[in-house]
């Protein structure tokens, strides 16, 4: 079994994808990272992929065209639960709008809410007891 | 002209009804009512703007009365009209009526004309107030949003580049250094660009209207010239007719332009062949038509009416970049100069925006 875990990244702004998976590349987990431009995208994987398959952790974003992040909670949270409960959703965003955090963080699928920029550090000290497992 | 004021007398004398009614009939759209009853009734079916009662009356007391007509119309000016002279009814119509105006009864015509008048001048300007309150609130509304979007389209650029330097401090490669300076280029043009939007904005709703002459040829090429370089592969007709001077105000009239053509370029249909944008400018001896067609995406019928809308933007829009301003810009512009502005649309057959700006040339 590979036991390297694996991250999504859900942006529409491409630079921030980047960064993400960069600054995710520099912790100790040695994760494998998958990126999605749209939010429907990221879902269409969900949907289609078994639990092997499946992230152990989603990093979205907030302000997307077509599917927001809340509009893609919306659709995740229909996705089975056996799936679901062991995946972890982080809302990344730089918004300063008290309303996008507020309703980050009374959404029961959301497991923090981290502000952009993106670096290891908070990347670490959240993550690491849920990705212990993997750390090598 | 204004309205008529609306007034209502309760009283259970139907001499003092009638001549009070036959005395303000003109100035005032006056409602009679001989009991409290036949009152509440009147004040459920129609709003009152000053509501006077009698005091002594057979079902309760006017100051009763006026208590009650506080919930049902809360707005109007509430007068009490009563032969007593005693100082308890009078503290007691303050307080617990809400009752502006005390006259004593019988009555002189002319001190009831300006406790009236005063009444009427009191409704007026609360009615203006709680106008200009909603007006505010709207305002505050609209505010609260633009700061929200605002920010974070200038934030989300920033932040990227904050998190570019936090990798670039930690990476030394050289390679990636060439990259994360590229990254933070386009950032900061992103950045630059929403600005520029921004100030463009504000600059049109500040400025004055000016008025010069303008050689459409000019403006029209000047503006494609700017904005060929965004799509090389893209083809700018222009079809320009101007025999006759012509006066307006050039910065704006660039501005409108700018901002359709760039959408024209933005909401372009990639898959279509021979993607263009054309100018057509005809300019006649009271006003110019401007058009600026194209072969694009197009816009759904159910958005037309919402695009002059600031921070709208439609899936597409926001898939291409939109900031929501542009076309809010437009609308703007074209309003501060007299213009008008008509859209023609169909989803991935193309746009057309028809607009006609007066020609200030007799003014000038």
């Amino acid at each position: 079994m590979n036991n390297k875990p694996l991250i999504m990244l859900v942006d529409d702004n491409k630079i921030d994808l980047f960064i993400h998976s960069e600054v995710i590349k520099k912790t100790p987990f040695n994760a494998a990272i998958i990126s999605f431009n749209f939010a429907g995208d990221a879902l269409t994987y969900l949907e289609n992929n078994e639990e092997t398959k499946w992230p152990q952790v989603i990093m979205l974003d907030i302000h997307m065209p077509i599917m927001n992040g809340f509009d893609f909670l919306d659709k995740y949270e229909k996705l089975p639960e056996r799936l679901r409960k062991k995946c972890l959703v982080v809302m990344v965003s730089s918004s300063l709008n008290t309303d996008d955090l507020k309703k980050a963080k009374t959404n029961s699928e959301v497991a923090a809410f981290l502000e952009k920029p993106l670096n290891s550090e908070k990347f670490v000290s959240l993550l690491s007891s849920f990705l212990s497992d993997s750390l090598t | 002209m204004t309205e008529k004021i609306k007034i209502l007398y309760v009283d259970d004398e139907k001499n003092n009804l009638v001549s009070f009614q036959s005395y303000y009939r003109k100035e005032y759209d006056v409602r009679i009512a001989a009991s409290v009853p036949e009152a509440l009734k009147v004040l459920e079916e129609a709003e009152m703007n000053i509501i006077i009662s009698d005091q002594n009356m057979p079902e309760i007391t006017g100051v009763e009365f006026l208590e009650q007509t506080i919930r049902l119309r809360p707005n109007a000016v509430r007068m009490l009209i009563t032969g007593q002279s005693d100082l308890g009814v009078v503290i007691e119509a303050i307080n617990r009526g809400q009752i502006t105006k005390f006259v004593q009864k019988p009555w002189e015509w002319e001190k009831l004309s300006l406790a009236i008048e005063n009444c009427a001048l009191l409704y007026r300007s609360r009615a203006e107030l709680r106008q200009k309150n909603k007006e505010l609130q709207k305002a505050n509304d609209e505010l609260n949003k633009f700061v929200y979007s605002l920010s974070h389209d200038l934030r989300s650029p920033l932040m990227s580049i904050l998190g570019i330097v936090h990798l670039a401090k930690t990476n030394k490669d050289a390679f990636a250094e060439k990259n994360y300076f590229d990254l933070i280029e386009s950032c900061v043009s992103k950045l630059d660009s929403f600005i520029r939007n921004i100030i463009e904005y504000y600059k049109n709703s500040r400025g004055e209207e000016i008025n010069e002459s303008i050689d459409f040829k000019l403006l029209g090429e000047g503006v494609f010239d700017l904005l060929r370089n965004q799509d090389q592969g893209m083809a700018f007709y222009t079809e320009i007719e101007q025999n006759t001077p012509f006066f307006g105000d050039t910065l704006r009239l660039k501005v409108i332009l700018n901002n359709l053509v760039s959408n024209a370029i933005k909401y372009q249909n990639a898959s279509a062949e021979n993607r263009f944008v054309k100018m057509k400018i005809t300019v006649l001896k009271n006003e110019v038509h401007i058009s600026v067609s194209d072969n694009g995406i197009g816009i759904l019928e159910k958005h037309i009416e919402n695009i002059f809308k600031l921070f709208f933007r439609t899936e597409n829009s926001q898939d291409k970049d939109g900031t929501g301003i542009g076309l809010y810009i437009v609308k703007e512009a074209l309003e501060k100069i007299g213009g008008t502005i008509k859209v023609t649309s169909a989803p991935m057959v193309g746009s057309s925006f028809d607009l006609v700006i007066p020609n200030k040339i007799q003014t000038s």
